[in-house]
């Protein structure tokens, strides 16, 4: 792949008289010998980062935790503010779960069905029936609706939130960049990090919960309405003004409703999102399917995991797409009737009907069934089948996978992470704006310095390089395996179709799903199962990317290179993987964001490093410790971002509001798409206005 | 004709740092690279006057980055001119504080955009219905009007459709409609036809001339081709870098270029499409006798040419009834030939 | 968006309806009707909160407190589960009233600053289970080199475990790294990350026989399972103590201290409902009861709800003294 770069610059060639095309070798030997030479150099010197440049930056928030216990029965802070906040949050929650139990099982299928089916279409209305029975055939009824719960009322306070912020980001610049780099924390830092204030301030269960879960959620709530409303066409802005709109009403009239689509996916990535910390809310003693994941991470049964993992990924898969077909009739239909078997039937009369099936649900199950609970008699847990097969493959597999972990081990992550433990700071540094330079220019390349110094100066270098050396081999595992296979997919439409269900389950599952069996495959206590987990996690990404990378490549082009008989392999190297790179390189950058974010969850199974000083630093409430960790996961992962950001260097309008916010979870590779086409549409209008 | 319905003196446009400075300076006249490269700065339009009548049709014409657009957003203010003053029926539109330009904006003048800039989330007769709720007219009433323009623009009966379902110079009649249902005085079309293809492009332009014969508004009218400024146009401006080179009747333009550029521009028309008995007749200086046949003054020399073949006596070309000059076969010949 | 007013009522009136209350399931029985002797003291109607940690001896302690207090008491009882680090701030916050086994090696700073300092927490009596933190391997592993039975042993000799110590769940009570690091002895300390994930470590080995080295408890039922012992490190003392309440833990450099294990309750628990406060308060047994019920969970494969059923069914002369009297 890497000469296939090459080929494109080199069709554009200037005419044969200039200086003939040279082998990009001996160029690309210079760099890996410069490479190498500063690496042997920087042995010779005091490795890491001397003690004099580490600032205490943890120090100054060391006296909140006791400022909080002093005062936490006094202060108005307190009594006036956050215990109010936090009864109500929790009376909220509690009293949403309570008004769903009593609907009964029979009312909350039928009017989760019927709702679905009112704004999706009877499709979604009969996934979400569905959905819903299949929490209680999985036996977890009680915890799916706290979940749920938990879920709508922070989406539902992320959106209050996130939507007008958005707006207000979308028409002012200035906010928008000045909002940007405190969204980007909020999706990178861990939210180890943040927990234990937030419990300091708002105790256990549900506050805490939900405040961590809007922190990771608002995000995508403010870009992409941001996006949307920064996506209307100038000359729309235009006619609303030159009708002589007042500024409210060019926002309502003009930018909300052409916003929409992209408001919409913002909701729904926000519900991903908001999902993607039931576990987190685990920690903090809330109630919920969480709860099972964890317990089950603690006790190591794995199918109890994948039990409550299961319904996760239900409600995420119901959620996803009842939202995202909701919004899509939403435009298609725009209030005209419905036909149903070929009569036309009126929004109201919908409407009646599904009101009613709802009424009728709840009545039958209150009167006549009179159950709320879903009854155990009608449950399979997948437990035991998973928990076979996992026991089956510690019995036939386990040698296989000791055997694997150990030379992972050995021939891998222990070699780099020495090396970059032994290499003093600024070679490490001088690398990284070495690669800065290299893929965009000084800036970044002065940016990535001061960055990889800073992480010295937090005090974290060892750790920080036990993360990176961890997280580089994850990726490097992860496309060896991804890129390939996204090929095969591009080339296959049976293979695209086959592996696309099993894609999304893999990055709807709750990494913390994965940790349990890797951890009873591999070697325990080593890096190994963060890896697998790792891998695991961030392949759809990588795999979606370059299918989709391929897929896109202009048939034209593809016939061109036909025409002048180009076999398949050439067509591939010569045309499509070079047209595919920025998609593929927009990969390689959500699949080190993606592994970063498991690798610090693997502290918990001993990964080390940074998240492992994350739990820490939690565990024992050391407040300040917990901002370092969390600042140095931040600076690791900005640098990562930046430079592979920059690799695929023209189109940062590929990117849209991706970047960091890869950090999280991208469940569905429509939302990158849908930004990507929505940016460039904004890209054209701007120019064509110039 | 009585007082200019708009009116507009020394208008500047400068984007760029501190754009004020330029304006009048010495360096606004340096060339552009130059100017950009010592100031920051950008000359859209520079110290541009004209008045247009009530009624009358100022068609502006000039090349892409001539600036033409940017005056058009002057004239309603959706661009705020650097320096110069609008005169909107004798009101200075920059001395209008948020709630007056508005006020202008929904009443006096409205625009026809290039691509359409039609609402793709609104019912076609929502769109055109959209002045008219800016201005909070009651829903009834405003699809009302609305069903009515939308008759007028022919497209009566594709009010419930979506903009997306129309060709193009459907939704430019669209886009006609909804500035009509205002009913405002003044029209500004910024170069509203250029994307659509030539044989639609005529019927827009004769829909626009009819419309005008019926309804007297008062239109500015940006353009690049200069067919269709010498079709609609009353007075024509020739527009290049930022300033006028030549305003005047489309005879005129074609008849006594200004400077080689308009020369440039105007060689290709088929003069005798443009030229008038008035462009190309000699003073009456005692040749007698005058009995030949009578024209008007703004008689097409296309129109003269039968004339003149079956004439072979001196034509009079005559202004109320009063005899202004004459013109014969070599006149005529001459007119012909100088196209080549 | 016409419809979504429509929705909304719609949803109203569904909700509406499910707000009557509670379905009454046929044969449900009504909580709190209790049949134990008339003397005892009853709990009021608000729910009593537990927190449970997540290790097997925690969960046990509520179990049997909540079968007990349902069933004599007519109290409601709820677990809560919760890490570690979460119980004290929500003791002080009321949000738990109380929990059942905390270890005080761990939580010498909560101690201090929540009990001592008056902060919403008291100190809730002994459990009487003594805890007891240290270093352990395999008894095969001794019998083949005695040296590794003391830290002076294995001091040198840390390659019989290949030089590696298997800790466990980093939220736990931990001065594994500050051990070696003052002792000097050449061991990497790796993390298993929770209880269970160091079981199946210990599995492993010990059914290949392979040497291993590793921070483990007792009470534990793996005690029983599986036959370790314990290397002696100095002795613990002031200095480790103070290192441990006020340094997190620089300068430790001596065995975990002994735990006797304590429970803890928010201090407003005893106005809350003064019964349910003398029943946590009087509750305390033994190792082995403890043990008995952990055992029959993790290796018996009962649930938690069975084994605290059983040990409570059999074990009437332990806890009939916890009741308060009315």
């Amino acid at each position: 792949m890497a000469v296939a770069e090459r080929v494109a610059p080199a069709a554009t060639a200037p005419p044969p008289a200039a200086v003939p095309e040279r082998s990009p070798w001996p160029r690309r030997f210079v760099w890996v010998a410069g490479i190498a030479a500063l690496l042997v150099v920087g042995l010779r010197f005091a490795p890491g980062f001397p003690d004099r440049f580490v600032l205490g930056v943890g120090s100054v928030f060391d006296g909140i935790d006791t400022w909080v216990i002093d005062n936490q029965r006094t202060h108005w802070l307190f009594t006036g503010l956050l215990n109010p906040l936090k009864d109500a949050i929790q009376a909220t929650v509690d009293g949403l779960v309570t008004l769903l139990s009593r609907m009964t099982w029979v009312g909350l299928v039928t009017t989760a069905g019927a709702l679905a089916g009112l704004v999706a279409g009877w499709r979604m209305g009969l996934l979400a029936a569905a959905g819903v029975a299949s929490f209680g055939v999985l036996g977890v009824w009680e915890r799916s609706l706290q979940t749920f719960a938990l879920v709508a009322i922070s989406v539902v306070i992320s959106l209050a939130i996130g939507v007008p912020l958005g707006i207000w980001a979308g028409r002012r610049a200035g906010v928008d960049r000045a909002l940007r780099p405190f969204l980007d924390a909020m999706q990178t830092i861990p939210a180890y990090s943040y927990l234990l204030p937030f419990v300091l301030f708002l105790g256990t269960g549900y506050p805490p919960a939900l405040a961590a879960t809007v922190v990771f959620a608002l995000p995508p709530a403010v870009r992409l309405t941001a996006l949307g409303v920064r996506s209307v066409p100038a000359t729309t802005l235009e006619v609303a003004t030159s009708f002589g709109s007042t500024s409210r009403q060019v926002l309502r009239k003009v930018q909300l409703p052409m916003a929409t689509p992209s408001i919409m996916l913002g909701v729904n990535q926000t519900i991903m999102m908001a999902l993607g910390m039931v576990v987190i809310a685990a920690v903090v003693a809330a109630e919920g399917l969480g709860r099972e994941v964890l317990d089950a991470l603690k006790l190591l049964r794995v199918g109890a995991a994948f039990n409550a993992g299961l319904a996760i990924v239900i409600m995420a898969i119901v959620l996803d797409r009842v939202t995202t077909a909701w919004s899509c009739r939403e435009r298609e239909r725009r209030g005209r009737a419905t036909r149903i078997a070929g009569r036309t039937v009126s929004r109201r009369a919908l409407v009646v009907a599904a009101v009613a099936a709802s009424a009728i649900g709840v009545l039958v199950g209150r009167e006549v069934i009179r159950q709320q609970e879903w009854p155990e008699s009608l449950t399979f847990s997948v437990a035991a089948p998973v928990d076979a097969i996992v026991e089956w493959s510690q019995r036939n597999l386990g040698d296989a996978a000791e055997a694997i972990g150990a030379a992972l081990t050995a021939g891998l992550l222990d070699p780099l992470r020495t090396l970059l433990t032994r290499e003093p700071w600024w070679v490490i540094a001088a690398l990284a704006a070495l690669a800065g330079w290299k893929v965009k220019g000084p800036r970044l390349a002065v940016f990535s310095f001061v960055c990889v110094f800073l992480l010295g100066a937090l005090g974290t270098w060892n750790l920080s390089m036990h993360t990176l050396s961890i997280v580089l081999v994850a990726v490097v595992l992860s496309l060896v395996v991804a890129i390939p296979v996204g090929i095969l997919a591009s080339r296959s439409d049976a293979v695209d179709r086959a592996i696309k269900p099993l894609l999304d389950a893999m990055q709807t599952m709750p990494a913390f799903v994965y940790l349990v069996p890797v951890l009873l495959l591999f070697s325990i206590g080593t890096p190994v199962p963060a890896v697998i987990a790792s891998v695991v996690y961030a392949l759809p990404v990588g795999i979606r990317l370059t299918n989709l990378g391929i897929r896109q490549v202009p048939a034209t082009i593809v016939e061109a290179a036909e025409a002048y008989g180009a076999t398949s392999t050439q067509r591939l190297r010569k045309v499509e993987l070079p047209l595919a790179r920025p998609s593929i390189l927009l990969g390689v950058n959500q699949t080190i964001m993606m592994v970063l974010s498991v690798v610090i969850i693997g502290g918990m199974i001993g990964a080390g490093g940074l998240g492992f000083e994350a739990l820490v630093a939690l565990s024992k409430k050391r407040i300040g410790q917990g901002v370092v960790v969390g600042l140095s996961i931040l600076l690791l992962a900005i640098v990562l971002d930046r430079i592979t950001q920059a690799m695929g260097s023209a189109p940062r309008s590929l990117r849209g509001p991706v970047g960091l916010s890869g950090m999280g979870r991208w469940p569905k590779l429509r939302a990158i798409r849908g930004s990507v086409s929505s940016e460039r549409t904004d890209g054209t209008n701007g120019k064509g206005e110039a | 004709m009585g007082d200019p319905t708009v009116s507009c003196r020394n208008l500047w446009k400068v984007y760029g740092p501190r754009p004020e400075r330029v304006v009048g300076s010495a360096e606004a006249d340096l060339p552009r690279a130059e100017l950009l490269e010592r100031t920051g700065c950008v000359v859209a339009v520079r110290d541009v006057s004209f008045d247009v009548a009530p009624g009358e049709v100022f068609v502006v014409m000039g090349l892409s980055g001539s600036g033409k657009s940017t005056l058009v957003r002057m004239i309603n203010r959706i661009h705020e001119p650097t320096a110069g003053t609008v005169l909107i029926d004798g009101e200075d539109l920059r001395a209008c504080d948020e709630e007056q330009l508005r006020e202008i904006r929904r009443r006096k003048i409205s625009m026809v955009f290039q691509h359409f800039g039609l609402l793709p989330h609104r019912r076609i007769v929502d769109n055109v219905a959209f002045g008219l709720e800016i201005q909070g007219v009651e829903k009834a009433d405003r699809l009302a009007i609305a069903e009515r323009v939308l008759e007028k623009v022919g497209l009566a009966g594709w009010g419930n459709a979506y903009p997306e379902e129309l060709s193009g110079g459907m939704q430019q009649r669209v886009g006609l409609a909804r500035a009509l249902a205002n009913d405002p005085e003044i029209l500004l079309f910024d170069e509203p036809f250029s994307a659509l293809d030539p044989l639609i492009r005529r019927d827009m332009q004769d829909e626009v001339l009819s419309l005008q014969r019926d309804l007297k508004k008062t239109m500015i009218f940006i353009t690049h081709d200069l067919a269709e400024a010498l079709k609609l146009g009353d007075r024509i401006a020739i527009m290049k870098d930022g300033r006028f080179v030549q305003v005047g009747t489309p005879e005129e333009v074609v008849a006594h270029p200004a400077d080689d550029y308009v020369a440039d521009f105007t060689r290709d028309v088929p003069r005798a499409h443009v030229l008038t008995a008035r462009a190309i007749m000699r003073p009456v200086n005692g040749e007698a006798p005058l009995d030949g046949p009578t024209v008007r003054t703004d008689t097409l020399v296309q129109a003269l040419i039968p004339i003149v073949a079956d004439a072979d006596r001196t034509i009079r070309v005559v202004d109320d009834d009063r005899v202004v000059g004459v013109v014969d076969r070599t006149d005529v010949m001459r007119a012909l030939v100088e196209e080549a | 968006m016409k419809h979504a007013r429509w929705v909304a009522l719609a949803a109203v009136l569904v909700l509406g309806l499910a707000a009557c209350g509670d379905v009454q399931e046929e044969g449900a029985e009504p909580t709190g009707a209790g049949g134990g002797a008339t003397d005892v003291a009853q709990c009021g109607s608000e729910p009593i909160r537990l927190a449970v940690n997540p290790w097997t001896g925690a969960a046990v302690n509520a179990w049997v407190a909540k079968t007990i207090m349902e069933q004599e008491m007519g109290c409601t009882v709820e677990l809560v589960d919760m890490d570690e680090f979460a119980q004290f701030p929500a003791l002080a916050a009321g949000d738990v009233d109380a929990t059942l086994e905390v270890w005080p090696s761990g939580h010498a700073k909560d101690y201090k600053q929540y009990i001592e300092g008056g902060k919403g927490v008291i100190d809730g009596g002994e459990l009487g289970v003594v805890g007891n933190i240290g270093w352990f391997t395999p008894t095969y592993v001794v019998e083949e080199h005695p040296e590794v039975a003391s830290w002076e042993g294995l001091k040198g000799n840390e390659d019989v475990f290949d030089n590696k110590f298997l800790g466990a769940d980093p939220t736990f009570t931990i001065y594994d790294e500050e051990i070696i690091e003052n002792l000097g002895l050449d061991l990497e300390v790796t993390y298993s990350g929770s209880e269970a994930a160091s079981l199946a470590a210990l599995d492993k080995a010990y059914e290949a026989r392979e040497p291993i080295l590793m921070y483990f408890w007792s009470p534990h039922w793996a005690q029983a399972k599986y036959d370790l012992t314990e290397v002696q490190l100095p002795e613990y003392d002031e200095q480790c103590a103070e290192a441990a309440a006020t340094k997190d833990g620089e300068g430790y450099d001596c065995d975990y201290a002994p735990d006797v294990l304590y429970k803890a309750f928010s201090d407003q628990l005893e106005t809350k409902d003064p019964a349910a406060f003398a029943f946590l308060s009087n509750m305390r047994y033994t190792n082995e009861d403890q043990n008995e019920i952990a055992l029959a969970v993790d290796d018996g494969g009962q649930s938690l709800e069975e084994a605290a059923q059983a040990w409570v069914d059999a074990n009437r002369d332990v806890w009939e003294a916890w009741l308060p009297k009315a």
